[in-house]
């Protein structure tokens, strides 16, 4: 049986998707058969930073429709063996969606797959409740700034009161990523440190991305960092891939930057 | 000499018939007796009567005139709801009795209680409390009422505080 993460934030633009791409990567190079899976019907972004936009046939309302079989619309990444990826509707809404028929997807999935991600939509509407209903864990994206914190503690307290888990009397384990943590910003204090963060929201750390300006392209072209050598975001993600496969990975401090400390030591030396 | 400031937010009634004001009152007790009540017109002993059941301060021609016996009546009070989980932004809680949180109140929940107030970590949330003490710590994005006070000005970060009605003064220490 496989497990369900459902990614979320609460809050739009803090890097939900590349997430789940990135992490869904990386759990497929640690050899676990992953699928993700795009729930922002009516809004799909996911196909894009994949780089699967010109494979998508059959979307997730066909299959829950039966219109097609999850076998035609699962798109086979082509650079992991272990990736698949189901897309989300461009041309419905969140309406389409049923607690029914999200479960019967969701457990043939499971069925399926070792580790399935669901990429959830902004917001606490339909679309994210029915994202977080099936969930066994649900990974957190913050980024390090109140609104972000305030949002992703209103859904997180959504997730303790909507979730099949929760409402079964069991925990849904809760695991925070910090994304787009600026080390400038961090220096001169201008952004929450993740004591704060995690004395707010009290969940379980599971990593932390620093900024990293070659996401945009990464998006633009469809290749997530995770496969980049030289991306420090890239690495961030490999090291929570390897976290979430259960493998012990010592947190790095991405607030300070090795390369950049060089930088100022040279630079300092020549003052 | 001890010199209290006091935020107090009013409702400024003009009574035209006794009837409605009395409809308006029953209506609407649980929200007005968070604030002080400024009346004008013609008060009769019923309207007063009303007016202290419902344990509502207020003023009538401008002298301040609060009722004595505000605090004694939440004495009687003693139930406890015992908070044990962190309440998270957007949720809200009303309770009629005491209310002790054992974990963090975040920026966007609201509590209301009409006896005491304890929190035991800090506090960010807006609670509205109308019992005879607080103790609690707040952070930046707290707001406070008290009896219908806001006093949040008078609270400083992170420090603990002990909130206090005595004889229709609110005493912080």
């Amino acid at each position: 049986m496989g497990i369900v993460f459902a990614v979320i934030s609460g809050k739009g633009g803090v890097g939900k998707t590349t997430t789940s791409a990135n992490l869904s990567l990386a759990t497929a190079m640690e050899g676990k058969k992953t699928v993700v899976v795009d729930f922002d019907i009516g809004q799909r972004n996911l196909d894009m930073i994949l780089g699967l936009e010109n494979r998508v046939v059959y979307d997730i309302t066909h299959v829950m429709d039966g219109e097609a079989t999850l076998k035609q619309a699962l798109i086979k990444d082509k650079r992991s063996e272990n990736l698949y990826f189901l897309a989300a509707s461009q041309t419905k809404d969140k309406s389409v969606l049923n607690d029914k028929k999200v479960k019967n997807l969701i457990d043939a999935l499971k069925e399926e797959f070792d580790y399935i991600f669901l990429d959830s939509p902004a917001g606490i509407e339909s679309g994210f409740e029915h994202t977080i209903l099936y969930a066994d864990n649900v990974i957190v994206v913050v980024n390090p700034e109140v609104s972000s914190i305030r949002d992703s503690d209103r859904v997180i307290g959504i997730v303790d009161a909507k979730s099949q888990r929760a409402k079964e009397g069991k925990e849904v384990e809760k695991l925070l990523i910090i994304n787009r943590i600026d080390p400038e910003l961090v220096e001169r204090g201008e952004m929450l440190d993740t004591k704060d963060i995690l004395e707010i929201l009290s969940i379980k750390l599971i990593g932390k991305v620093p900024e990293d300006k070659n996401i945009i392209e990464a998006s633009n072209t469809g290749v997530p960092v995770v496969l980049s050598d030289d991306s420090p975001a890239g690495a961030a993600y490999r090291r929570i891939g390897k976290r979430l496969c259960g493998q012990r990975i010592d947190f790095v401090e991405v607030e300070k930057p090795e390369s950049k400390g060089l930088l100022k030591k040279l630079s300092g030396m020549f003052k | 000499m001890l010199v209290n400031q006091f935020n107090i937010k009013v409702f400024e009634i003009e009574i035209e018939d006794e009837k409605s004001f009395l409809d308006f009152i029953e209506k609407n007790s649980v929200i007005l007796s968070s604030y002080l009540l400024s009346l004008r017109g013609n008060i009769s002993t019923t309207i007063e009567k009303s007016l202290e059941r419902y344990s509502l301060a207020y003023i009538k021609n401008m002298p301040i005139k609060k009722r004595s016996g505000v605090a004694a009546q939440f004495t009687k009070s003693s139930t406890i709801k015992i908070i044990d989980t962190i309440v998270r932004s957007g949720q809200e809680i009303e309770y009629d009795g005491d209310i002790l949180c054992l974990k963090r109140v975040n920026s966007g929940a609201k509590i209301k209680c009409n006896g005491n107030f304890i929190a035991l970590e800090s506090v960010d949330a807006l609670i509205e409390c109308n019992g005879e003490f607080m103790l609690l710590a707040i952070g930046k994005s707290a707001n406070i009422y008290f009896n219908g006070v806001n006093i949040t000005e008078n609270l400083d970060d992170k420090k603990l505080y002990s909130v206090k009605l005595e004889k229709d003064e609110i005493l912080i220490y």
